[in-house]
């Protein structure tokens, strides 16, 4: 055979002649490399026995440690599953209330987090300028130096906590005689919380979804964003079982919750309480419901005009005289005011005028329902908002504060530009960050204390909002600290280091550990059903513990709770919100499940993760309906627009939808960290930094939906990445399902006849 | 080259050589490596644990009948008892063991029964089937693929573990079915009466002698199948042929 | 296995019998009336399956490897875009009375409709006997199996999928990860052992998690009852997530199982190309008139339209 006729056909015949040995080469067994398949890996692999492991721990079988998720304040108890020492997959506590046993796309990439590799692992101090590791001995100590003292001058700026570590927080400050304890964390709707706390007497009233017919929310995002995610949803599901429950959205930015919802109305900006009012100027026209609202706000409620508010809010005559018939027809019913509706200059109004319908309505006591006295109220969840943030900023601006702590938020880099947050910090004297990552703020600050993460430390957490009153999620390592002992602490044993020389009552306690055990065995005589002893010779302390750790979580007794009596007060809207011809769109900065607020951008699962209304990775965007699109002179999906405030501008590429307002843009949270590890940095834009100086008239917030900003395209075509699902597009850039039965709907009405109840 | 001559050595002739070579030699490959030569960082003596003191392979490999690896004793398993030894507490290797101990760290075993990471092999159901249903001694399952281990140093490869060799005992318990279909019922292995297990023959130097690592053939098999109970061969056992079942 | 023994086997599992004495047949159930698309299966299907995360250049090269992934459509499937109020005609379900609004701007006003995508472990694969070297067949508890070690990546099988739900490996993405790195420790400490980790040129999908199935199997031989897994006793990781409980996963031969009686219900079942229904009960399969028998069952997605 000579080289030319070297061919295809003779090379075929070459292989199969070539025994039974070369159908190892074809097969590609899993890897090309045919040195690894001839040895079988022998002499390569290591097996390492345990040393003196508890006799429950088997290799090659996985073991279930309960503990409480910490990715978001809502809080959700899960099992983790272990193999061989190390946290594989986490899973809902099928016992919890708040989740019962699911878990949200952020208790998943719980795991990212916790196994992150940008992860600190080593103690810094600012020395020469510079951030230098240092040893834990110096670190403790500069931190013990700086703490273990009365100081009036300590500032201490916390993301939104509850349980132990913030019972802890405040002893500490006690013992430091220092008043200056701010909670800053942005999602919590914190104009939402002051108004229903000052309507109805709770900051977060019970709500039960089963019960209510009809949902009517106000920008509420409650199956993502507001509060937490998995337990709404658990109980919108029972919503939507026969006979099944009617959803009405109304915002001016499509959320989760409106594209679930039967009816989503995309009303003007700014206009949620004009809607509002209008609904209840077309209730109060029944008696029956006009009896329960006082002369006073009767008489300001019939002044409003529902085809002046049609006009304002750009909801139809026919759309709100169907929704107020809706609202007449589903009783009880239930009515949420959420962030975009309170995120303006006048957000306590809106959220009053949202709130009032459902007293009006009679929700309250049948869907709106009280919340009995806190147990504890020192583990109770603080969580916060804008206008402590700024408390904080202005006394450093102030050169107030001498010694700073932040644990658990990031200021630096969720600050809008014109608070001039990285400023203020510089000005703090010294600055101490307790933090897991490298973000903006703990890169700013002098002494930097690498922490554990939740899957490694004791603790106690309370639900953000809790369906059960006295109810305390518990936390525990499910493995050993992932760089090994002693290279990350546990924000409790620093904390109790620093307070155990301020006051010796501490010594009693080795470690935080010691200390939450201690704690939850006090609360014993508190608890619903204490644990008893099952298993022969376990003292009734041992069985406490291991029945409340292997449990995850505890019930209290609580007393029961009064009823509502709600507190009205008068409702100042303004005539309509303003145009702008200089800044002619609104701002919609909207939080994104997944990234939350800009806290898990630095896990690759959420940044691939594509987002739920725009499917797009692993960037930021502007979202802009068609009709703005036109307006503008012809945007397309990909241009990049600068987008300006009076405080700043960003420029960030184009999405082309339709489910937004056309007055208004919107650019997702989450993105645009200056630091905070290579899976975050430098990408995509921070909205919040280009927002205006407004805050909520009443409660001091910032109103984060309040500024207006123009757009100019800047340049063509950028690549948006998106879920590609390869389905012929819409010209308004959507998919279609071009005939082919997808997804289809059938009505409510044949869903009841169909269905079992 | 003259042009229309045949070179009988042209370059398509080597190719085909070089195939046809390497292709019968991989299989051997299997057997080629001399795992005696392993070097464990303790020269364990199983002819004097299980051999000596015939102590049973799983008071060790505690795991082998829990889970699907059978385990590595952990360090505190060879302690409970050589603590208590003074006799030979400071011979070398058990100096070794005390100086691990010691350092609680996990003695770094080479792997010598290593299966690809594209394999699942769960030790659980092979013992759960062999030792404790079907009731045979354990050094006799242990040994259908570890070999006499009562004889060795430190354990040694001695059968070639490929898929062939594997698949050649679950043939044999699965009858001669195909992927998914399953074989009648009589061709199938049973388990075995209450009887004592040395009344049924098994050919002993087959599993001894590390040489001729054959088992029984399916003619030796099929014998034995027939000589048990029909009550006992309704029992349904059967050995998975399905590629999932070890490749996910 | 030899050339006659793959013949063979193609032919088996293409018989109606071939699944009788099997005691199960692995089905799911979705609802799309629960289902509000937040992606936490989409995110616990990577922390199971050892998925990697490709990073976005390679996202927009059509790497992704998302074995599940939400899919989010506008329209109706008659392409009736739930969107002009001013000019469609009124339709049963989308019935826009009244005056426009003010400027006549389209929104979708019932939503999105949000659907799960995942292999639908058809019992009548078309990627099965496109495959040059019987990597993926047919086992007789109705899952389609795909066995990576003999897989060659000649992506015929991917070609041949009506719902584009096979992923190809592309690159080595354990190597290669987004930035060129490895994937950085420790990252790694994650990776489920109890699953291969896949490398470059091998073709995956889901498995409806077969390495829990094997679990639950072996736990049920253990316990003494080798063909009986208890309905719900495992769980798809999908499944146990969902924080509305869209989704279904059980023994279909089983008929006290929840995802049975759901299918049953809906008059859906398995065996038939167009379902005999005598009621509009919303179950259907995605594209079942292919003769594909998948073995999911999506449940219509229902809006008020009264609202």
């Amino acid at each position: 055979m000579s080289s030319k006729s070297w061919n295809r056909r003779t090379f075929l015949k070459a292989m199969g002649l070539g025994g039974a040995g070369s159908a190892l080469l074809l097969s590609g067994c899993g890897n090309t490399d045919i040195i690894d398949e001839v040895d079988l890996e022998v002499r390569k692999e290591k097996v390492e026995p345990n040393v003196d492991p508890q006799d429950f721990v088997q290799p090659g079988v996985a073991l279930y440690y309960a503990s409480t998720c910490r990715m978001c304040p809502a809080g959700c108890n899960l099992h983790a599953r272990i193999r061989e020492a190390r946290v594989l997959k986490l899973e809902g506590n099928p016992g919890s209330p708040v989740n019962h046993g699911r878990l949200c796309p952020m208790g998943q990439a719980g795991l990212h987090a916790h196994y992150n590799p940008d992860r600190l692992t080593k103690p810094m101090m600012r020395k020469g300028g510079k951030l230098v590791d240092v040893s834990w001995d110096e670190a403790m100590d500069t931190l013990k130096e700086k703490l273990a003292k009365k100081n009036s001058r300590l500032a201490w700026l916390n993301g939104a906590t509850s349980g132990h570590h913030a019972a802890l927080t405040k002893a500490y400050l006690e013992e430091a005689g220092s008043k200056n304890f701010f909670v800053f964390d942005t999602l919590p709707p914190a104009v939402g919380h002051a108004v229903n706390e000052a309507m109805f007497g709770n900051a977060m009233p019970r709500l039960d979804f089963k019960k209510a017919k009809l949902i009517l929310s106000f920008g509420a995002d409650f199956l993502a964003t507001w509060m937490s995610p998995v337990h709404f949803p658990t109980q919108y599901a029972e919503f939507r079982q026969p006979p099944r429950g009617t959803l009405v959205v109304a915002e001016s930015k499509m959320t989760i919750t409106g594209a679930n919802a039967d009816r989503w109305l995309g009303i003007r900006p700014g206009t949620e309480g004009h809607l509002a009012m209008a609904l209840a100027s077309l209730l109060v026209e029944d008696p029956v419901y006009a009896k329960r609202v006082p002369k006073d706000i009767l008489a300001e409620i019939k002044k409003v005009d529902p085809v002046e508010v049609s006009k304002i809010t750009g909801v139809s005559s026919e759309r709100l005289h169907k929704l107020h018939h809706l609202l007449t027809k589903n009783s009880p019913s239930m009515v949420l005011s959420g962030s975009s509706a309170e995120g303006v200059e006048y957000g306590s109004e809106t959220a009053r005028a949202v709130l009032l319908l459902n007293v009006i309505l009679g929700n309250v006591g049948k869907t709106i329902l009280p919340r009995s006295e806190a147990v504890f109220p020192d583990l109770m969840p603080k969580m916060g908002g804008w206008a402590q943030l700024r408390t904080f900023i202005d006394g450093l601006h102030g050169g107030k504060f001498d010694t700073v702590v932040v644990f658990g938020t990031n200021p630096v880099y969720q600050a809008p530009a014109f608070m001039k947050a990285d400023k203020a910090y510089a000005k703090a004297g010294y600055r101490i960050s307790f933090s897991m990552f490298p973000d903006e703020t703990t890169m700013a600050s002098d002494l930097v204390l690498p922490l554990d993460s939740y899957l490694e430390e004791w603790n106690t957490a309370l639900p953000a909002y809790s369906p059960e009153d006295g109810f305390v999620g518990v936390q525990q390592p499910v493995m050993n600290p992932v760089f090994g002992e002693g290279t990350t602490r546990p924000f409790g044993d620093m904390m109790l280091a620093v307070i155990k020389q301020m006051n010796p009552k501490y010594k009693t306690w080795k470690d935080y550990e010691a200390y939450v055990r201690d704690s939850l065995w006090t609360m014993r005589d508190a608890m619903v059903k204490p644990p008893v002893p099952t298993v022969g010779g376990e003292t009734v302390r041992e069985a406490f513990h291991n029945q409340v750790l292997s449990t995850g979580y505890i019930r209290l007794k609580t007393k029961p709770a009064r009823a509502i009596k709600p507190k009205l007060e008068a409702i100042n809207l303004p005539e309509a919100p303003k145009a702008n011809s200089k800044y002619p769109f609104r701002l919609l900065p909207t939080a994104r499940l997944g990234l939350w607020d800009g806290r898990h951008a630095n896990l690759p699962w959420l940044q691939e993760l594509p987002d739920q209304l725009a499917e797009v990775v692993w960037d930021s965007w502007v979202e802009l309906h068609p009709s703005t699109a036109k307006k503008l002179g012809g945007i397309v999906t990909g241009d990049v627009l600068r987008v300006s405030s009076a405080s700043g501008s960003v420029e960030v590429k184009a999405l082309v939808t339709m489910a937004i307002h056309p007055d208004c843009v919107a650019i997702p949270l989450g993105q645009g960290h200056t630091e905070y590890g290579r899976y975050a940095k430098g990408v995509g834009v921070n909205p919040y930094h280009i927002l205006d100086a407004k805050y909520d008239a009443k409660t001091g917030e910032l109103a984060t939906f309040a500024t207006d900003v123009n757009v100019v395209k800047v340049a063509d075509r950028g690549s948006i990445v998106t879920l590609a699902h390869g389905d012929l597009v819409l010209e308004n850039g959507s998919n279609s399902q071009a005939g082919r039965t997808i997804v289809k709907t059938v009505t409510a009405k044949q869903f009841n006849r169909t269905e079992e109840a | 080259m003259r042009r229309g001559a045949k070179n009988p050595y042209s370059f398509g002739f080597w190719c085909k050589a070089v195939f046809v070579v390497v292709g019968l030699l991989l299989p051997m490959a299997a057997h080629a490596d001399d795992i005696s030569n392993a070097p464990q960082p303790i020269r364990f003596p199983h002819y004097i644990h299980a051999g000596k003191f015939k102590i049973d392979c799983m008071y060790c490999h505690t795991y082998a009948r829990r889970s699907k690896v059978s385990g590595i004793p952990m360090v505190a398993k060879c302690i409970g008892c050589h603590q208590h030894i003074p006799a030979v507490r400071h011979k070398p290797r058990i100096e070794k063991l005390f100086s691990y101990w010691k350092k609680k760290e996990p003695i770094p075993w080479l792997k010598v029964h290593d299966l690809p990471d594209f394999v699942f092999f769960p030790h659980m159901r092979h013992i759960q089937r062999f030792i404790f249903q079907d009731g045979r001694p354990t050094q006799q399952v242990c040994g259908m693929c570890h070999g006499d281990v009562k004889t060795f140093v430190t354990a040694r490869k001695i059968r070639p573990l490929t898929m062939g060799w594997c698949l050649s005992c679950h043939k044999q318990f699965q009858g001669t079915s195909d992927i998914g279909k399953p074989a009648p019922a009589s061709a199938w292995m049973v388990p075995t009466s209450t009887a004592p297990l040395m009344q049924v023959k098994y050919p002993q130097p087959a599993v001894l002698n590390p040489e001729h690592p054959e088992t029984m053939t399916h003619a030796e098999i099929a014998k034995l199948s027939n000589q048990l109970p029909e009550s006992i061969r309704e029992h349904l056992v059967r050995a998975p042929h399905d590629c999932w079942k070890c490749h996910i | 296995m030899g050339f006659g023994r793959m013949l063979e086997n193609w032919a088996a599992f293409r018989k109606d019998d071939y699944y009788d004495n099997e005691p199960y047949m692995w089905g799911m159930a979705i609802d799309l009336n629960k289902c509000i698309g937040c992606g936490a299966c989409v995110t616990a299907c990577y922390a199971e399956n050892n998925l990697p995360v490709v990073g976005k250049y390679h996202y927009s090269q059509g790497y992704a490897m998302h074995w599940m992934r939400i899919e989010r459509y506008w329209d109706e499937p008659d392409g009736h875009a739930d969107i002009d109020i001013s000019q469609k005609p009124e339709t049963p379900m989308y019935a826009h009375e009244g005056t426009p609004q003010e400027d006549t701007v389209s929104f979708p006003e019932r939503g999105a409709h949000y659907i799960p995508m995942l292999c639908q472990q058809c019992n009548h694969a078309p990627c099965e006997p496109v495959c040059p070297v019987a990597a993926t067949y047919h086992t007789p508890d109705g899952l389609n199996a795909q066995v990576y070690n003999r897989c060659i990546g000649s992506r015929y099988c991917g070609n041949n999928c009506p719902y584009k739900v096979r992923y190809f490996n592309f690159l080595d993405f354990w190597k290669e990860n987004y930035d060129g790195a490895p994937l950085p420790h420790p990252l790694e400490l994650q990776l489920n052992p109890d699953l291969s980790v896949r490398s470059k040129g091998v073709m995956e999908k889901c498995t409806f998690c077969v390495q829990r199935q094997r679990d639950a199997k072996n736990a049920a031989e253990t316990a003494g009852h080798p063909n009986y897994v208890e309905d719900m006793s495992f769980m798809t990781a999908c499944q146990q997530t969902c924080p509305t409980r869209a989704i279904v996963f059980g023994n279909m031969k089983n008929p006290k199982a929840e995802v049975s009686k759901l299918w049953a219900s809906h008059q859906v079942e398995l065996g038939r190309v167009l379902q005999d229904k005598t009621e509009d009960v919303r179950g259907y399969r995605v594209l079942e008139d292919l003769n594909v028998e998948p073995c999911i069952m999506y449940m219509d997605r229902v809006r008020n339209i009264e609202a």
